[in-house]
């Protein structure tokens, strides 16, 4: 079948429209990533039996007018360390064509897709985390009236090379009503309106309970702006969804309310958010774990650092069940102001606060049930907390600086499935300096310190951290980069850590669409996130290649 | 829009597609496992990849457990410490960890699927691998198919036991003959949610592999075969719970033809 697909995408240009002079458009992208593994007992790493290891995909899209197609080639020989295997092997997992005719857009094959904020349904992929849980069937987006969009599916969704189980029906609309109603057209206020609806089939085989075939999930949600306010918020409700088995079963609804309150103006902006969820794991296959054939998803709700440090100790989403509240302020002092300087300064303050359910999410099985009361934070299991300030600042015509400050906890047990007892209260400080040399040269430094609280009732994970890094930029075309991190030993579980380089260098090419890296080091064991949803990296010694391209 | 809001409705109607079980229906009423057990059935191994360190693991421990119940006879379970889960560190010190186990996560990936998992009866290899919570879904269509081998093992004492295997149908495919021992009742520490319970019981669980990870070559035919077996058994290990365990698979693709079990005799 899926020759099928690429046999018609590269004959539609001599076929299908072998009377237009229009050729249409091909586009194309390639990424391939390649690691060595050498075994290094000072980091715990290990060697692989294939050498080296790969990642490698190829995009090929065909446009006409209103009609698409396109595939995806992917190539995993092997997976990557850290992804999983099941990927090994190579295929076309991904092909589509998609066409739109008055107002009605088919797409036949896979397709991504989200209802709002992606509560009770998000088919995304993120391959730095392994995650590509694409559709594969019928969807259809339909605009009726103006401001009215309908969208609606039929599909099973991807598992590695195969499908899942379970059959996903959906269906969405969203209402603009400022653009649907004729006197709201000149209001200064701006309101949107949704709701989506997505049932999960999957036989019931359970010897012992009576399992939902149908297991559905409605969420509800609105968008209102005005001048410089804007809110946004949405409700989900997910029915019974037993994981299965004849041990027990929980046949708890779940539910997940999400709200974000902003304000901005020039040089102030301002982001209150609080979510609550509860029992909201909802996959296309019953029981499910980890990252496979997710349908709900839960947009984080602490701060995504990227400094190396500072995402550390990452949260991820616990959909089973979290309260959570995140605060932020960005200001900037103006030019020529006592604290703006000549340039100005950014000032940013953030704070996020993530605790459990009280007694856990909710349960209800045939001997009794629980039912967390709404809100809750005093006496609950803190999950996270990270205050952090971040300021940015132009100092001369060549000198820019950036300061980061994070304090955090992060419940490891929670997060990362381990029993330590205790969390981890880690500070962080993080300087970074772009200084330009001359034009096109441009040399960028960082200097980070993780700082473990050694009270006792903290635990203490790896202890200490500090990593410097230099980056030097010839534009358009080369950087050169060394980077070190550095621990200084730590004991954990009886065992005694020394310390240890992870030393890094890379350098990278780019020319045109091409962009070559090349590098060589040590990286660290630890946890990679991205938006909330994070997978485990193990510990590594090797060459890296990275080679994209597009067309 | 008089058009549009008739066409919501019928693909809404189309949609509302959801059922919602009752609290007194959650059971399903007179239940007994659905065996239709004739002289020798075909019996299932179900292989649960856990560790001591694992908080979720117990939750597929005690799966099997239930699955044992609910096929009273029919199912032979090992539990095999593998991994990160079950090494060592602090207070859980005991290594229940085997050669032959860690070959199994290897080759089976069970470890990098993430732990609970399992395998029943290694069907579906190379994707065999299995949430608990499928696995008593899995189990009847096994049992229901007619056997296709038959195992007897006997304990002859002086730490010497007896295979015997024969096919009671013709069996293509290169077979192969694992003897392993498993001990129960093993009480030692074990993280359950987010606690550590130091007096958890474990039980299945794999100790080691009497013919290698992968076992010894078999050709069967209608009559028995003898295949004999010696066994050390460990200081630390309590006799009287031990089992003996001994199945049949085909080594093309992995799949568990039949599955013996006893209790070593004192």
């Amino acid at each position: 079948m899926k020759y099928f697909f690429l046999l018609a995408l590269c004959c539609c240009p001599f076929l299908t429209f072998a009377q237009d002079n229009n050729p249409g458009t091909i586009q194309g992208d390639f990424n391939l990533n390649v690691q060595t593994y050498y075994e290094d007992s000072t980091i715990n790493a290990a060697a692989v039996d294939e050498f080296m290891l790969m990642n490698g995909y190829a995009n090929i899209l065909f446009n006409k007018g209103n009609f698409t197609a396109g595939v995806r080639y992917e190539n995993y020989s092997n997976a990557l360390l850290g992804f999983n295997a099941d990927y090994n092997g190579h295929g076309i997992p991904y092909r589509f064509a998609q066409y739109t005719i008055h107002g009605l857009d088919i797409t036949v094959g896979n397709f991504y897709e989200q209802f709002g904020n992606g509560l009770i349904f998000r088919s995304y992929e993120e391959r730095n985390l392994g995650i590509d849980n694409v559709m594969d069937g019928f969807r259809l987006k339909y605009l009726p009236l103006r401001g009215l969009i309908l969208k609606g599916f039929i599909a099973k969704q991807r598992l590695f090379w195969e499908h899942g189980p379970g059959i996903v029906r959906g269906i969405d609309g969203e209402l603009n009503l400022n653009q649907a109603i004729t006197f709201l057209k000149s209001s200064k206020t701006n309101a949107v309106i949704g709701g989506s609806f997505v049932s999960r089939f999957q036989e019931d085989n359970n010897p012992v309970y009576n399992l939902p075939k149908n297991v559905a999930a409605y969420a509800l949600r609105t968008s209102i702006n005005r001048g410089k306010i804007s809110f946004n918020s949405e409700y989900a409700y997910k029915y019974n969804d037993p994981k299965g088995g004849i041990a027990s079963n929980n046949y708890a609804p779940g539910m997940a309310l999400t709200s974000h309150l902003s304000y901005s103006q020039r040089g102030l902006g301002i982001l209150l958010e609080a979510h609550r969820v509860d029992n909201m794991d909802y996959r296309s296959k019953r029981g499910a774990s980890l990252n496979d054939l997710t349908l709900s998803y839960i947009p984080a709700i602490s701060k995504q650092h990227v400094y190396t440090l500072a995402a550390f100790y990452p949260f991820a989403t616990q959909p089973m069940g979290e309260l959570g509240f995140q605060g932020q302020i960005n200001y900037t002092f103006k030019k020529k102001s006592k604290i703006g300087g000549k340039y100005g300064t950014q000032v940013a303050l953030n704070y996020s606060r993530i605790n459990g359910l009280n007694g856990g999410h909710s349960v209800l099985t045939e001997s009794g049930s629980h039912t967390p009361i709404f809100f809750s934070i005093k006496g609950e299991d803190l999950y996270f907390r990270d205050f952090n300030v971040d300021v940015k600042k132009k100092i001369s015509k060549k000198v820019k600086i950036m300061a980061n400050y994070v304090d955090l906890i992060y419940n490891k047990d929670v997060i990362e499935g381990k029993n330590n007892g205790k969390d981890v209260h880690a500070r962080i400080g993080i300087m970074e300096v772009n200084y330009k040399i001359k034009p096109k040269h441009t040399i960028r430094s960082e200097f980070q310190y993780l700082n473990v609280d050694k009270k006792d009732t903290y635990y203490q994970d790896q202890g200490d951290w500090l990593m410097g890094l230099v980056e030097y930029t010839i534009s358009p075309h080369w950087f050169f980069a060394i980077m070190d991190q550095y621990n200084g030993g730590y004991t954990s579980e009886s065992k005694r850590y020394d310390a240890v380089h992870y030393l890094n260098l890379s350098c990278g090419y780019s020319k045109g669409t091409n962009r070559f890296e090349l590098g060589y080091g040590k990286k660290r064991a630890g946890i990679f996130c991205v938006g909330g949803v994070c997978r485990e990296v193990p510990s590594s010694n090797g060459f890296t290649l990275s080679i994209t391209s597009s067309f | 829009m008089k058009t549009t809001i008739p066409i919501i409705l019928i693909v809404m109607a189309f949609l509302v597609a959801c059922d919602t079980i009752e609290q007194d229906d959650f059971l399903q009423g007179g239940n007994s496992g659905g065996i239709d057990s004739t002289t020798i059935i075909k019996k299932v191994l179900i292989e649960d990849f856990t560790g001591f360190r694992c908080k979720n693991c117990p939750e597929a421990a005690t799966e099997l457990h239930a699955i044992e119940g609910l096929y009273e006879g029919k199912i032979v379970g090992i539990g095999i410490h593998v991994g990160y889960f079950a090494t060592p560190a602090g207070s859980f010190s005991t290594d229940f960890r085997t050669d032959a186990g860690e070959e199994l996560d290897a080759f089976f990936s069970a470890s990098l699927s993430g732990l609970p998992i399992g395998l029943v009866n290694r069907i579906g290899f190379p994707n065999a691998l299995s949430q608990h919570t499928d696995w008593a879904s899995m189990v009847p269509d096994i049992i229901n198919q007619e056997a296709t081998v038959a195992i007897s093992i006997t304990d002859n004492g002086s730490n010497q036991i007896t295979v015997q295997a024969k096919e009671l149908s013709n069996v293509s495919g290169n077979l192969k003959l694992v003897v392993c021992i498993t001990e129960d009742g093993i009480i030692d520490n074990q993280i359950v949610g987010n606690d550590v319970v130091e007096n958890y019981e474990h039980n299945h669980v794999l100790r080691t592999h009497l013919n290698g990870t992968w076992g010894t070559n078999v050709s069967l035919s209608s009559e028995y075969t003898s295949y004999d077996f010696s066994y050390d058994l460990d200081a630390s290990w309590q006799r009287n719970n031990c089992n003996a365990i001994a199945y049949i698979y085909n080594d093309s693709n992995k799949e568990v033809l039949q599955v013996e079990k006893i209790h070593l005799t004192n």
